[in-house]
């Protein structure tokens, strides 16, 4: 997974072309991911690296250290400066164990039920604000059961008392009220089994003639395709929170893609599809190497959740890697081109929605 | 410009599954076509066919450019596919939901690019899935996973450019998630503001 996601990009400063090539050949080995060293810009990297046998690199240890303290710093020299005391450090000439676990260290800081923390340390407070809520139970989880029951039985359905809301056999849905607006519902009664589940749905199944009939006297109605309605009345009804059963450790895969041309935020969904497609993911690092929040995670799970396309702990072998270094020496390329497309589609997505 | 700087994505499928139409949607050009006039059964569904390639090009800037080439779709110029495909950075497969049969026909796509499978990512794109058709997505996906690959199939309308790049953009990402990842951090920086 780490492989195939963020890079983790180190500014080595005050450092010889040697040994920062060095880094680059031997880090992403022993750190078993992608690693991108930087050597004039310490714009948004993750980690600095700075040498400080010399003046020059001993003042800028600690200008960084001032200046940007939510980044962490491992000092490289031949003796520890007085100066570092009780920070990172590495003795020269490097070596790549070594070096491997003081990155290691000042990544986790010394907290190792954290997975690798995000820029400037957010995830760990959002790791408190982790939350789940009983998907089943919820309109979406309802939704979701009349339209399994709908599709495998192959019958039209009507859901009672919320509106008129019918759940046709071919993959379509006709509400009346909008998917976001039913999330404002949150219980929905059953009349004849109110003892065994009171928040079951009531349902109805109806005769073509009638699916016909109700349609032409709720003329305000409108169809939608179960998939869209589903992803955004799960969205809705999560409010930040996974559903029950997914912990941040939980590895989860797509088992297929949702139709992200029809899906609002499709540029989102399609990065979060990407990325669960290549194998099965642990929550809490495609969190954190995605630089996401909880919420926005728990947007996409529940969305999929909802539509039946994650997989919790794959069966499925992780897809080989060989396209990703087969095009290795074109990355620059790729990036702009993978840029234009992007730029262009979020476009027509802005044009589109004036 | 250098040879290097030049990359190469593939857009196929059977006859009038919107290929020429994709490109020309997509192309900083005008499409250059090698479309006649169909004197076999095509003719009944189409005026104009093609029968060796459409080219297309995207300037990305900086002496970057993407050809797209379009492949016949008619199975008798099928061997066009295999030296198109050479050098390749992704393949497009776009099926016409209302020509007869089109589950079958992605099939036959996805058995004849078969030997790419490992190499190529692969994106399909359904097209006129607007009309009344004969495949749901969720048929088209079946298969896509049964001939064992991992792609994505989305609806497209290939006269929209918002899907046909959503459609390359995602083809991207299956090559690389880390070349489109920037977007998911925008998206979350506006999240509370989206939502």
């Amino acid at each position: 997974m780490a492989d195939e996601m963020v890079p983790l990009r180190i500014a080595a400063l005050s450092m010889s072309r040697a040994e920062v090539h060095s880094l680059g050949v031997l880090l992403p080995r022993r750190l078993d991911r992608t690693v991108e060293i930087l050597t004039s810009s310490t714009e948004s990297c993750d980690l600095f690296l700075v040498g400080v046998d010399a003046a020059q690199g001993r003042s800028l240890a600690q200008h960084l250290s001032v200046e940007r303290p939510e980044i962490p710093m491992i000092q490289v020299g031949v003796q520890r400066p007085a100066s570092v005391r009780g920070g990172y450090f590495a003795h020269r000439p490097l070596r790549a164990d070594e070096l491997a676990r003081t990155i290691g260290e000042a990544l986790y800081q010394n907290e190792p039920e954290m997975p690798l923390r995000t820029r400037g340390g957010r995830l760990e407070r959002e790791y408190r604000e982790y939350a789940t809520h009983d998907f089943d139970r919820c309109i979406a989880g309802r939704l979701r059961e009349a339209v399994h029951i709908a599709r495998d039985n192959r019958v039209d359905l009507e859901i009672k008392g919320i509106g008129t809301l019918l759940v046709l056999q071919e993959g379509r849905i006709y509400s009346v009220a909008s998917p976001r607006a039913l999330c404002s519902i949150d219980r929905v009664t059953r009349g004849r089994c109110k003892r065994q589940d009171p928040l079951a749905i009531e349902y109805r199944e109806l005769a073509s003639a009638e699916v016909c009939r109700l349609m032409k006297t709720t003329q305000q109605g409108r169809m939608y395709e179960t998939e869209y309605f589903l992803w955004v009345t799960a969205i809705g009804c999560a409010q930040g929170r996974f559903p029950q059963g997914y912990q941040p450790d939980t590895k989860v895969q797509l088992t297929s893609w949702p139709d992200c041309t029809q899906l609002p935020h499709s540029m989102a969904v399609v990065v979060f599809c990407s990325v669960f497609s290549r194998g099965a993911v642990r929550l809490d690092t495609a969190a954190a190497e995605l630089g996401v929040p909880w919420p926005v995670l728990a947007d996409f799970v529940n969305a999929a959740h909802a539509i039946g396309l994650l997989r919790k702990e794959s069966r499925l072998a992780r897809q080989p890697t060989s396209r990703q270094n087969k095009w290795r020496w074109a990355r620059d390329v790729l990036s702009a081109v993978a840029r234009h497309f992007g730029r262009r589609a979020e476009g027509s997505m802005a044009r589109q929605a004036v | 410009m250098k040879t290097s700087d030049r990359l190469k994505i593939i857009i196929s499928g059977p006859v009038n599954s919107g290929k020429t139409t994709f490109i020309g949607t997509l192309s900083d050009i005008d499409p250059v076509t090698t479309d006649v006039q169909p004197s076999d059964e095509v003719a009944r569904v189409k005026k104009s066919t093609t029968v060796a390639m459409d080219y297309g090009m995207v300037r990305i800037g900086e002496g970057v450019v993407v050809d797209l080439y379009g492949t016949p779709g008619q199975t008798r110029f099928s061997f066009m596919c295999d030296i198109l495909m050479e050098g390749a950075l992704g393949l497009i497969l776009l099926v016409n939901n209302t020509e007869e049969a089109p589950v079958e026909r992605l099939r036959d796509y996805l058995q004849l690019f078969q030997k790419h499978r490992e190499s190529v990512p692969l994106c399909v794109g359904v097209t006129h899935m607007d009309r009344a058709g004969y495949g749901t997505l969720a048929e088209y996906r079946r298969m896509v996973a049964n001939e064992g690959w991992n792609s994505p199939v989305f609806s497209v309308d290939a006269r929209s450019e918002q899907d046909a790049n959503i459609l390359l953009t995602a083809l991207m990402g299956c090559l690389d998630p880390t070349l489109i990842v920037h977007h998911i951090t925008e998206y979350a920086s506006r999240y509370a503001e989206l939502r």
